[in-house]
């Protein structure tokens, strides 16, 4: 019958028994799990507890699937609670201001109408709302993304397609839409 | 529904026989009646808005009749008499241009806003608060005619 050694107890003391490791990350599969780890092969080596160094080598392993896991993570969009909080009030504003200024001739009378100008003035968390809305219909959107965004990646003498399209490759590049 | 979206904003055209096309939001209605299907006739010129260059900057019925005359529109005729020739319909309110239509083929026909193009309707039927009242129509003698 094998018998702790006193690594072990102090390892386990510090560190929990075997298979803790696991517990304390919660292991959905955007985290690490132990197979991550080498197929397990290291974890399971921990669990005869023979050197507490093994610990902190599978330990800097795990910080750095973490660290690349998180940086994969980070390339994709990530909305704002602010942002969520704004969306079923610009989802309305953006309704009424479609179906009142759609039949209008001039942007310039487009973009004066009430609605816009609360969508404008929500700031820069309406903006991943903003780029989707053009993203799934076209729209004159563009004054409103150039004062919230402060910038325009429109092309000076292009058609509302193309600063369309410049738009939503400008947004994709730095996250705010898929 | 297309259409319940456009009656609601002319009721004029509730029970009238007119055609209408896809949406596109790249030209508006002066730009429709002159023929260009890619850009949006506004002033200023620039951030996705055409202007034809040498004529002021306004929405003004002044200027526009300007821009229309140097396209070949140079002949008034009277508000409510059918052309004979192209010809091309100014809403507003007077001053301001708020719409255009466009005769062709023997019929008007306009785009809404970025919207529809509405075919086969009358001038009447577009005036209201949006588009305001027809002040002037142009038409286009053909050239052998000047």
């Amino acid at each position: 019958m094998a018998t702790s050694t006193k690594t072990d107890r102090e390892v386990r003391k510090r560190w929990g028994k075997p298979g803790d490791l696991r517990r304390n990350y919660d292991c959905t599969p955007s985290h690490p799990t132990h197979k991550d780890v080498h197929g397990g092969a290291l974890l399971a080596s921990l669990h005869r507890g023979r050197h507490a160094n093994q610990y902190d080598k599978a330990l800097r392993m795990v910080a750095d699937i973490f660290r690349e896991r998180s940086r994969k993570v980070s390339k994709r969009v990530v909305i704002s609670a602010e942002t969520e909080k704004l969306c079923p009030e610009f989802n309305t504003l953006a309704n009424v201001w479609i179906q009142e200024t759609r039949h209008l001739s001039l942007i310039s009378q487009k973009i004066i109408h009430p609605a816009y100008f609360r969508i404008m003035g929500m700031g820069r968390p309406v903006l991943p709302l903003l780029l989707a809305a053009l993203r799934d219909k076209p729209a004159h959107w563009f004054a409103a993304l150039r004062a919230v965004a402060n910038a325009d990646p429109a092309p000076a003498d292009g058609n509302a397609s193309q600063a369309r399209q410049a738009w939503l490759e400008w947004g994709r590049s730095h996250r705010y839409i898929d | 529904m297309p259409r319940d979206d456009v009656e609601r904003d002319f009721p004029g055209l509730v029970g009238v026989n007119y055609g209408l096309s896809d949406e596109d939001f790249n030209v508006n209605c002066l730009a429709y009646a002159m023929g260009d299907s890619n850009n949006w006739w506004e002033p200023p010129k620039g951030q996705g808005q055409y202007w034809p260059d040498g004529f002021d900057e306004d929405t003004s019925v002044k200027t526009i009749e300007k821009v229309l005359k140097f396209h070949g529109y140079t002949q008034e005729i009277e508000i409510g008499a059918t052309p004979t020739e192209d010809a091309i319909a100014i809403y507003g309110d007077g001053k301001e241009w708020m719409h255009f239509a466009k005769f062709s083929n023997g019929t008007w026909s306009s785009k809404l806003g970025d919207g529809h193009d509405v075919n086969g309707h009358d001038l009447k039927h577009l005036v209201g608060h949006i588009y305001g009242g027809v002040c002037k129509i142009l038409s286009k003698p053909p050239k052998d005619k000047l």
